[in-house]
């Protein structure tokens, strides 16, 4: 092993004037770092998990299910094909994606690799951009190929349907961009939890418990439509009752930007 | 060249590190040695921006590492064996880190080559034996090819053949004119490996100097006597004490004497027609400077036992 060393160590010595300068200092002026850099590490960091292309394969099957099942039930002339991709975003296959979105930081604090993620990129909000902007990207392409997966299963399962392509389509970019959505919430949400557990807890609590809390006080009702849960149904299914699909692109927005503020302002302040 | 000013880092009322200045220089190897718990992680940490200090700076070539272009490319850490994802393999671990600083990929077959890990590139980092990881460590800590390296406990786990393996590995560093800062629990490694030492205990600076000095400023040099058992080594021992120096005797036929050089030893011995076996100068060792200058500083030691509660 003693030997093994050796040849790189007298190659970068400049000691030895035969061997060429050191690779990196030559193209120091050339190479990327800052945002640009720290997306390339966050995407080959993405890509060589096994747990990415495992979750991403499970929204694809979780889409097939439940929109052949929602398309199978489904019994109304006016079905949009785009009905069972949106209930199938609603029911699971947008969690799975925001799972893929939190492991990407609490999958790196659980190894120990965040402190390897901090050397490379100790910008601690670029960091953080890159992992918002890349999740977001991913989970919105991942979401829209899903939402078209569900749109075909909706088409083939339907026994009666409306089909509006333009409609269809508005349909499928507002599911993905709510898998997009909610997945950098949950990147806000683990930056300031760190832990798996803690953060789907923290998920479920937002989405799930919190309606059901907020139901029972006077005045609740209006309250739980503007929640990331009531806002999520308004944009994939078009409406919620209270407000459309618009309104709720800019709350759910809102709730997202609110968790990357929180997840960068805590991960600026605390030590790594 | 790393330079730390004022260094302070609280946790709630305690100071784990407390007002830290010190300039490590480069082509050498400067040892950073303390008890557990003296603060040296906690430097090391917010030298590269993973902790915030709560007071004072920490200058990489007299940039705070946190706003350097391109970090890996002027310095690099070891803080930790298991710093890879443990589903990630090596390669893939390498070329992340090299990706978020534009340096080119063909420096991670190349930083794995020079720590003996070509082999297994392709394996999973968290198959890795501790060694295994050590070096790894080591081999992105050099991704960049930094100027400055900083090394918590690299030796740690590491098999003798390890040990000998970094530490060449580390010298030849710094004779590339390379600032290597190197934190250790282990003196006799230090004493082998570092140029310079920095001694710190409870977060504060002890000494900081030549190896040599160090161990010199800490030691109190003694002389070794040995003679025939029932010789006069008591008539010796009584001139000594009368001279004023420090005299033990840990055995029958042997003397230990402080404070008085060894020449002198010997004259007297011939003075008093004492019969010699041998006399020796001790060697200094770090061990001892070392406890000496932390003696005071011990967070987790045992408490120095009195002579009445030892029965004595």
């Amino acid at each position: 092993m003693t030997e093994a060393l050796a040849p790189s160590l007298s190659s970068s010595s400049p000691s030895s004037p035969s061997s060429p300068p050191p690779a990196v200092r030559r193209s120091a002026r050339t190479g990327s770092g800052g945002l640009r850099g720290a997306l390339a590490a966050e995407w080959t960091k993405l890509v060589s998990l096994h747990s990415t292309w495992y979750l991403l394969l499970g929204a694809a099957a979780l889409t097939g299910t439940v929109a052949s099942a929602a398309g199978v039930l489904t019994h109304d002339p006016a079905a949009s094909p785009a009905d069972p991709a949106a209930i199938a975003e609603l029911n699971g296959v947008g969690l799975v994606l925001a799972a893929l979105a939190m492991l990407s930081v609490t999958g790196e604090y659980a190894t120990g690799s965040a402190r390897t993620a901090f050397l490379c990129v100790p910008r601690r909000g670029r960091l953080l951009a890159a992992k918002y902007l890349l999740l977001g990207a991913v989970t919105f392409a991942a979401g829209l190929a899903c939402a078209v997966l569900g749109a075909v299963c909706g088409a083939l399962t339907l026994e009666e349907s409306t089909f509006d392509a333009g409609a269809v389509c508005g349909r499928l970019l507002a599911v993905a961009a709510h898998a997009a959505l909610l997945s950098v919430l949950t990147v806000g949400l683990a930056a300031v939890v760190r832990r798996s557990a803690g953060t789907v807890t923290a998920l479920f609590g937002l989405l799930f418990l919190l309606p059901v809390g907020l139901d029972v006080l006077p005045g609740g009702e209006t309250a739980v439509d503007l929640l990331p849960a009531g806002a999520s149904e308004a944009l994939v299914l078009g409406d919620n009752g209270t407000y459309g699909w618009a309104a709720a692109l800019l709350v759910l927005t809102g709730w997202s930007l609110a968790s990357v503020a929180a997840g960068t302002w805590v991960v600026r302040r605390r030590d790594v | 060249m790393l330079t730390l000013r004022g260094l302070t880092k609280r946790y709630g009322g305690k100071t784990v590190v407390d007002d830290l200045t010190l300039e490590v220089a480069p082509g050498k190897v400067t040892g950073f040695l303390g008890p557990n718990g003296a603060g040296k992680s906690t430097t090391m940490r917010m030298a590269v921006g993973l902790d915030r200090p709560t007071s004072g700076t920490a200058l990489v070539r007299g940039t705070p590492y946190a706003e350097l272009a391109h970090p890996l490319r002027v310095a690099g850490a070891l803080l930790d064996a298991r710093a890879a994802h443990p589903r990630r393999t090596a390669h893939q671990h390498l070329l992340a880190m090299a990706r978020s600083n534009g340096i080119p990929t063909r420096r991670v077959p190349e930083v794995l080559g020079a720590v003996g890990l070509s082999d297994v590139a392709g394996r999973r980092a968290g198959s890795f034996s501790l060694g295994m990881a050590q070096r790894l460590g080591i081999a992105a800590a050099l991704l960049g090819d930094p100027e400055v390296l900083l090394l918590d406990e690299p030796v740690n786990g590491l098999d003798p053949d390890g040990v000998l393996w970094v530490r060449t590995f580390l010298r030849s560093l710094a004779a590339e004119g390379r600032t290597v800062f190197l934190s250790s629990h282990l003196m006799s490694e230090m004493q082998l490996t570092a140029d310079r030492l920095v001694v710190i205990g409870r977060g504060r600076l002890l000494a900081d100097g030549p190896v040599t000095d160090v161990v010199a400023a800490g030691t109190r040099r003694s002389v070794r006597v040995r003679g025939p058992r029932n010789g006069g080594l008591a008539v010796l021992a009584d001139r000594l004490v009368r001279e004023g120096t420090e005299v033990a005797r840990p055995a029958p036929d042997e003397l230990s004497v402080t404070g008085v050089p060894l020449e002198r030893v010997g004259d007297l011995a011939h003075e008093e027609h004492v019969h010699l076996y041998e006399l020796r100068a001790e060697e200094a060792s770090l061990e001892e400077a070392y406890m000496r200058l932390t003696s005071r500083s011990v967070e987790y030691g045992q408490a120095p036992r009195t002579g009445a509660e030892a029965g004595v």
